[in-house]
């Protein structure tokens, strides 16, 4: 599928969260959205370049955010 | 007892003394169930990413608190049933900034072991460029 692309070309992506010290949060919606597509879906990792275990945290953060109402599941 | 956040999305058109009174209201019962109130933290009114129960805003408070692990069930009990919370999310407290451990381990492990780690690597370089 995509897959040759990325082994072209790799680009070179720290991981926000390693470098920050910090594990992503539900209630800093502004970092939040920095991880988000247009679409509002959790952009990959490939992507936002995070490690696993950011990765993850990030993901329940997000789904937090959306259930308590401070992010949206889907655009208008 | 545990830290614990709640993260309550509550009825935007309540006047602000019936917000506050709700807000004793919780605060006794934590009190109640031998809980600590760490801190009230008040974000005020919000729109919503989407509709909930017809609200397109919801005045946010965050409320942390110590409390036994066993009393928890039944706190959630209670905001359920409170027609004025719309939407509330508890969580166990997490701190933000994580220990760095890493670099220590690191460093102690080189002090011990100098000689033997750093040999084996070098000798294996070696072997592969002279073959």
């Amino acid at each position: 599928m995509a897959k040759y692309n990325f082994i072209r070309k790799p680009i070179k992506k720290v991981c926000y969260f390693c470098t920050e010290k910090t594990i992503a949060d539900y209630k800093d919606v502004e970092l939040l959205k920095r991880f988000i597509s247009e679409q509002y879906k959790i952009l990959p990792r490939r992507v936002t370049g995070n490690c696993a275990k950011h990765q993850r945290s990030l993901a329940i953060a997000i789904k937090r955010a959306r259930e308590i109402g401070l992010l949206p599941y889907v655009p208008k | 007892m545990k830290g614990y956040e709640v993260m309550l999305a509550i009825n935007p058109e309540l006047e602000t003394d019936e917000l506050n009174s709700l807000l004793e209201k919780y605060k006794k019962i934590i009190q109640g169930k031998k809980g600590i109130i760490v801190k009230i933290d008040k974000w005020g009114k919000r729109p919503l990413a989407y509709e909930i129960k017809n609200f397109q805003q919801a005045n946010y408070v965050l409320l942390s608190f110590d409390l036994d692990s066993k009393q928890i069930s039944d706190l959630e009990r209670i905001m359920r049933l409170d027609e004025k919370i719309i939407r509330y999310l508890l969580v166990l407290r997490q701190e933000r900034t994580l220990p760095v451990k890493e670099k220590s381990r690191r460093v102690t492990k080189q002090e011990k072991k100098p000689e033997v780690e750093r040999e084996k690597p070098e000798e294996e370089i070696e072997n592969t460029q002279e073959e």
